[in-house]
């Protein structure tokens, strides 16, 4: 496991170095000049080159990109267009409601996910396989702002129960969480289901059930660790997408989070701040898939083993 | 008359299909007696697989369920057992050996777990009792390195060394019989052999029934007492093993032992039985065979025939008109 582990994390590296340079490239095609909206309106040609070269946006591109990963390994991301303070400090303070709100959401569709999909799989087409079924087809059909504004309505404006937005308490957390992991739950609850009922018919089961084990044994020990190999590829997957998610959560639930951050640095054309966010999601969605390659590992000794 | 160890009588067995159902095993009888190796033979599908599972109520999972006729063990019926004593029951007092050593191990749990699983749920052994057991158990079975192999995975080992695995779990428990379906089919045969063998010689040691379930009649002859011919879900032909190859009665037994390659004997062309086995869910009235036999007569085609015990010989009952005058006088059926 040790050098399986060690291989993967390795293999990130030059998925990282590729990753930094096409969103660096990204950002320097995008039409428009971040010198020229510095320096306002009214600015002479002069004063928009006396900034391209404080910014270092004479120089070539290849330069540009050396600097820009030199100040980024050091921790310095650079500073806001919008509003001159650095990157850093804007992500700082964004970056820990994101987190806990994909780490709520990611829980309890992961744990609520394989509930369903496994009471689904194990009373096949009896009634609680439709009532998952009915369950898991809704959250997958019911739009996210759709469900975060009626949920709103219901336990803030009516009931009382939670705020409406906002990171002041715990208890802000709930709904938008909900809504978040609630298309997560779904897939999840569908692929587990699928995968369940497919490791039940598979012939160690049967040896399982042949030795006399109970069948909560036959279910739990047996059958769930190898379906769950197939449910964390798609989980991985869906994990990656929440920040993707979390933008339109955030904005219903007004969350000061990067997703929020991210909507108003495009808004602005604030480059520097957009180029910091691009290179978080991508290292984001690359860690996640480190985490689900190791998973592989722990769930099958067949790939820890060669 | 004395108890056999395992009695079937009149076991059916239906599935699902559609909307109706099939029946894939139509009213089967047959015993096993202490220390004896009772041989299922048939071609694929004729329900040989399906009474093996029905007798350890494996159908689960399956759209298959047991619609009539008992399997008493030691005189219990199993099929009125309720499911929790059928458990307890369950690779204890019965064990089974499956025919895919590949897939019928747990990929991503160690040997030993799923070795000391059945150990410690019916000896009720302690983890490093029956840790000790599950080891002496792979020796047992002619394992070389049973200390280590006890903490490998299923992957690390090949088809054989699996197959011996399969084995020493069923065993581990002393089962008073043991169901081996097709246990040999997926190894090579040198493999065959010592599998063989490794059966016989556990067997013998530990003087428990076996039920061996095969198409190959290469391994009946080596390892039967007796034998019964299943054809269709139904048995046609039981007798003891010399007696079904020297004087097979049923034109389907002859068939299934003609079309065995010989030796010594040049043939240009290798016998076959012509046509296939009739579809489940339409099956002839008369005689299931009748359409595939050289013999068949109008009789076979209105009406099925009985199995009937047989005069003169021991134990020896088959399923045909032509063996009827055979009968034993007032002959009880049992």
């Amino acid at each position: 496991m040790g050098r399986y582990a060690l291989q993967r994390l390795l293999g990130v590296i030059p998925l990282l170095f590729v990753v930094s340079v096409l969103v660096f490239l990204f950002i320097h095609l995008i039409p428009g000049d971040p010198a020229r909206l510095i320096a306002g309106k009214d600015a002479t040609l002069d004063e928009i080159q006396g900034i391209q070269r404080q910014l270092g946006l004479d120089q070539p591109l290849w330069r540009q990109y050396i600097d820009y990963m030199g100040n980024t390994l050091r921790g310095d991301l650079g500073n806001s267009i919008r509003s001159g303070l650095p990157v850093t400090d804007l992500l700082g303070s964004s970056i820990m409601p994101t987190v806990w709100l994909t780490l709520l959401s990611m829980a309890w569709a992961l744990i609520i996910g394989l509930l369903i999909g496994m009471v689904s799989a194990v009373y096949h087409n009896r009634w609680p396989d439709y009532v998952g079924t009915l369950v898991s087809i809704s959250g997958m059909s019911i739009p996210g702002f759709w469900l975060g504004l009626v949920l709103i309505q219901v336990f803030s404006v009516e009931l009382g129960w939670v705020p409406t937005g906002g990171v002041d308490t715990w208890r802000s957390y709930i709904m938008p969480s909900l809504t978040l992991g609630a298309g997560i739950m779904s897939m999840i609850a569908r692929y587990s289901r699928s995968s369940m009922l497919e490791t039940m018919r598979e012939d160690y089961v049967r040896t399982a059930r042949a030795k006399g084990l109970r069948e909560y044994l036959v279910v739990g020990r047996h059958a769930l660790r190898n379906s769950l190999i197939q449910v964390v590829t798609v989980a991985g997957l869906q994990f990656g997408f929440l920040l993707g998610g979390s933008v339109m959560v955030e904005t219903v639930f007004s969350i000061p989070g990067i997703g929020r951050l991210l909507v108003d640095s495009i808004l602005y054309r604030d480059y520097t701040v957009i180029q910091a966010l691009l290179l978080i999601f991508a290292a984001q969605f690359i860690l996640i898939n480190l985490l689900v390659d190791l998973l592989y590992g722990v769930l099958n000794p067949k790939i820890r083993y060669s | 008359m004395t108890q056999h160890l395992l009695e079937v009588e009149g076991l059916k067995t239906e599935f699902k299909r559609g909307g109706g159902s099939v029946t894939a095993v139509a009213g089967v009888d047959f015993h096993i007696r202490k220390g004896e190796v009772l041989g299922l033979v048939g071609e694929s599908g004729c329900g040989k697989s399906v009474t093996s599972l029905s007798i350890m109520r494996l159908l689960k999972d399956t759209p298959g369920k047991i619609t009539g006729g008992s399997v008493r063990f030691e005189g219990t019926d199993l099929t009125k057992l309720s499911e929790k004593d059928m458990r307890r029951a369950r690779g204890n007092d019965l064990a089974m050996i499956f025919q895919e050593p590949m897939t019928s191990l747990n990929p991503v749990l160690r040997i030993g777990l799923q070795l000391t699983e059945p150990i410690m749920l019916h000896l009720g052994y302690g983890r490093k009792k029956a840790r000790e057991h599950a080891i002496h158990m792979l020796k047992l079975v002619g394992i070389p390195r049973a200390e280590e192999v006890i903490d490998e995975y299923p992957h690390q080992l090949s088809g054989g060394m699996r197959q011996r695995v399969m084995i020493a779990m069923a065993m581990s428990c002393n089962p008073k019989l043991l169901i081996a379906d097709e246990p040999t089919t997926a190894l090579d045969v040198t493999i065959q052999a010592q599998i063989l063998d490794l059966m016989k010689r556990l067997k013998e040691e530990q003087e428990m029934g076996m039920l061996l379930i095969t198409h190959d009649l290469g391994v009946v002859a080596e390892m039967c007492d007796r034998v019964v011919v299943m054809y269709a879900g139904r048995v046609v032909e039981e007798a003891p093993v010399q007696e079904l190859f020297s004087n097979p009665k049923h034109p389907y037994t002859k068939g299934l032992i003609q079309s065995v390659p010989k030796l010594r004997q040049k043939v240009r062309r290798l016998e076959s039985i012509k046509g296939n086995v009739p579809d489940l869910s339409q099956m002839p009235p008369g005689c299931k065979f009748a359409a595939r036999c050289p013999f068949a007569m109008e009789k076979c085609v209105a009406s099925e025939p009985e199995l009937i015990p047989l005069a003169g010989a021991s134990e020896r009952k088959s399923r045909c008109w032509l063996t009827q005058d055979e009968a034993v006088e007032g002959g009880d059926r049992a």
